[in-house]
């Protein structure tokens, strides 16, 4: 069953069906364009490109709530709402943690390691930047082989 | 200039760099894509 959830999900992504805003039956949201609240605001916005852009957006595409301004859905046919910027995020995350440690396993390799802290190693640094963006990958990999995770036996513990 | 450049490899400026980049890059960003910040771009 989780499989075949997992298998409709992706093809669900792959097609990338992305249906015009629609309130579910359940719900007090309604398309911006109609909400009177998200009317009254519009108008009362300054009339310049950061309002006028947004707001269009907005109006066309999202559902707003009681208070006039967009809300999200947790809908399984609005999922590629969430689910794009929680990679985009995600995949960030990774990035800049992969890096720092993958720069900080480089650093452990020169004579003075803790200056590297200090002083910025240029080349090592650009290497651990493109280490950074195949992180998936890479963590994939030292997953496999073993070098990501440890034995229990061979972690410091504070004594107790 | 050796200790000029050896200046500015250090980690505030080297952060401080880094900042500007990341700026510029999302200015540029919403200039490419206009709407991607107003999360309606993939509609």
């Amino acid at each position: 069953m989780r499989k075949l959830f997992a298998i409709v999900l992706v093809v669900f992504f792959w097609i990338n069906v992305v249906p015009p805003a629609a309130a579910a039956s359940d719900t007090h949201l309604v398309p911006c364009q109609e909400s009177a609240a998200f009317q009254q605001r519009l108008q009362n916005a300054p009339q310049n490109y950061y309002f006028d852009e947004p707001y269009q957006a907005y109006a066309s595409n999202l559902l707003c709530g009681d208070d006039g301004l967009p809300h999200l859905q947790l809908r399984f046919d609005r999922a590629l709402d969430v689910a794009i910027p929680f990679a985009i995020f995600f995949y960030f995350a990774g990035f800049v943690g992969w890096s720092g440690r993958a720069y900080l396993i480089g650093s452990k390799q020169a004579s003075k390691p803790e200056e590297l802290e200090i002083f910025i190693d240029l080349s090592l640094a650009i290497r651990s930047f493109v280490q950074g963006l195949l992180w998936p990958l890479l963590a994939v990999k030292e997953f496999t082989s073993g070098e990501l995770t440890t034995l229990k036996n061979e972690l410091s513990v504070s004594p107790r | 200039m050796q200790y000029f450049s050896k200046y500015l490899t250090s980690a505030p400026i080297m952060a401080t760099i880094a900042l500007i980049v990341l700026s510029v890059f999302m200015i540029e960003l919403n200039h490419l894509f206009p709407g991607l910040q107003y999360g309606t771009y993939f509609h």
